[in-house]
């Protein structure tokens, strides 16, 4: 299925280099540690072992959400995307713009210095055009009615109801009117029977891949140990949920596709959603 | 940073334009690429010309069908194909007040059409749900969520999907695969029609917007189409309507096939149902010939 060989060789070469960013630069906290340094050092090399959920997994979706927003709107200017997931944000959102010949002015917003360097970086090597800002969503504004897109990957279930409500909020205050929305959350109602790997197998799973990758499997099996053990998800049930939540927010669905993808733990469920901020 | 000139031609995603250039180079571009990217436009303004409908809408006949295998049951539908989702709408809204809809999901190659489907679905039964699964029903079948455990399942094969594909086995067998034993549905596929002339056949088909709809592919994929090239003929012997066009492709001529339409004859055609492990409960005709076929999943 991968068919990324450029961005694993660019994964390839920041890996190791991102776990000494991460412990010196993250900031937290993040899942009941005081650090987000275990999630944004393992990130990137999971990402490499394709071991991890990541917008990647959903680039078709993401090509065809932004393509029609542009074609329906005719341009693009101001795209916010909330949540980096290192670089890979950024590098779809722009890859996906330019396919339809665009480029709007695309602005990344994390609460983790190490995760916007991840996207400066990229943009520096990439020649892509990057605004990034330190941004606490629990804490800050996006100015109202400023964007015509706001994009996220799977970072409402990041938090518990009250916060995913705090975060829709933000993200249709923040959209003009008839702007979009688009993302991807996990879909908790969907059980697929399939059992869940354990922390230990999961660590021994990305062990054995980094090794026929001829990568430090002594560096990456604690990494990846740590990160099953602490990454949780707060559960969206399905898409009644996510739409009556969405809709609570002033955000219609007008587009909800349900997706299976082989998963981090497990074979998992997936809600990949355009909404709209109705018009004025 | 400024807004650039967005593109007129595209595909949807990339991994579309991928496939495409394969079937490019087979000198056969698969009809399911002309809905979808900038070829979703193309086609939404083909569904509401008045051939499109001609050749795809036996409402009355359909409708009567579903009332039939549906009616007083908490329903959750499928659709494998929806399209642009005018056909459904105005199914649906012929029976509104007598279906019990909860649960809609539509599958399909590409997403492009679906948003407004998927819009006209909600205003044809208000309240319903009305999610899509992203699936090549020529390669595999959909993965779909288990039903709710009070629903009865029907779907819906509407608008000749299955006379639109490369293999109708290959598909039926996907949408069999697709489905719970038990499940009911309806498969509409146009009819062949002893002493129709090929003309008559052809004849719904000559339309600007047709071809516009059906070449758009071949413009996103970059090549220069022109439209006197382009010709829609009956194929006797695959009982078919073919569109193809010729381009110049590196410096050399190549046909290229870029539409195929079947219609079929009852008895084949329920061979094929049979071999997908799809038994046939009643057969109708529609007054231009559509064949309408209830079934259940085996």
């Amino acid at each position: 299925m991968r068919d990324d060989h450029h961005l694993v060789e660019y994964y390839r070469s920041i890996w190791e280099s991102n776990v000494a960013l991460a412990r010196a630069s993250c900031s937290g906290p993040f899942s009941g540690a005081e650090s987000c340094d275990w999630y944004h050092a393992s990130w990137p090399v999971l990402r490499l072992l394709d071991m991890v959920s990541t917008p990647y997994w959903h680039r078709s979706f993401y090509e065809f959400a932004l393509a029609d927003s542009v074609s329906v709107t005719g341009s693009v200017s101001d795209v916010c995307v909330l949540g980096a997931a290192d670089f890979s944000m950024a590098e779809l959102t722009a890859e996906a713009l330019a396919r339809v010949g665009t480029t709007g002015r695309i602005t990344v917003l994390d609460r983790c210095p190490s995760a916007l360097r991840l996207s400066r970086d990229w943009a520096a090597k990439s020649g892509a055009g990057l605004q990034t800002r330190l941004f606490d969503v629990t804490k800050n504004e996006i100015a109202e009615d400023s964007q015509d897109l706001v994009l996220t990957d799977a970072l409402l279930t990041r938090f518990d109801t009250a916060g995913q409500n705090a975060v829709l909020a933000l993200i249709a205050r923040s959209l003009r009117s008839r702007g979009r929305f688009i993302t991807t959350v996990r879909d908790h109602s969907w059980t697929l029977g399939a059992a869940a790997l354990t922390p230990h197998q999961y660590a021994e799973k990305a062990a054995s891949l980094a090794n026929e990758m001829g990568l430090d499997h002594a560096l990456i099996q604690p990494l990846a140990l740590e990160y099953a053990m602490r990454m949780h998800s707060f559960p969206i049930e399905g898409p009644h949920e996510i739409e009556a939540r969405l809709g609570d927010a002033g955000l219609e669905v007008i587009f909800m596709e349900q997706a299976v993808l082989p998963g981090e733990l497990r074979r998992t469920a997936y809600l990949r959603l355009v909404a709209q901020k109705s018009g004025g | 940073m400024g807004v650039d000139a967005v593109l007129e031609h595209f595909f949807e995603c990339s991994e579309h334009l991928d496939a495409a250039l394969t079937a490019l180079a087979a000198r056969k571009v698969p009809l399911k690429f002309a809905y979808a990217g900038s070829a979703a436009r193309t086609h939404s303004l083909l569904a509401k010309s008045a051939g499109y409908q001609h050749v795809n809408w036996p409402i009355a006949a359909e409708t009567a069908a579903a009332r039939e295998l549906a009616l007083g049951r908490k329903l959750r539908l499928l659709e494998f194909g929806p399209g642009t989702g005018h056909h459904t709408a105005h199914l649906l809204a012929e029976l509104v007040g007598q279906l019990d809809t909860q649960r809609y999901i539509g599958i399909d190659f590409a997403r492009g059409l679906f948003m407004g489907a998927a819009r006209l679905i909600r205003q044809a039964a208000p309240g319903v749900l009305v999610t899509f699964a992203c699936c090549d029903l020529e390669a595999e079948p959909a993965l779909l969520p288990d039903p709710p455990q009070d629903s009865f399942t029907m779907f819906l094969v509407l608008g000749g999907l299955l006379a639109n594909v490369e293999s109708p086995e290959r598909t039926a067998q996907n949408i069999r695969a697709s489905l719970e034993t038990g499940d009911v549905g309806l498969i509409s596929v146009p009819g062949y029609k002893d002493g129709t002339s090929a003309e008559d056949y052809v004849a719904p088909y000559r339309s600007i917007s047709f071809r516009n709809a059906a070449l758009e592919p071949l413009r996103a994929m970059g090549l220069k189409v022109e439209d006197d090239q382009f010709s829609v003929q009956w194929d006797d012997a695959a009982r078919a309507v073919v569109a193809s066009i010729a381009v110049n492709i590196d410096g050399e001529r190549q046909e290229i096939q870029c539409f195929t339409s079947r219609r079929f004859i009852p008895d084949r055609f329920e061979a094929v149902l049979a071999a997908a492990g799809l038994g046939v409960s009643q057969l109708s005709v529609s007054g231009d010939g559509t064949l309408i076929w209830s079934v259940f999943a085996q």
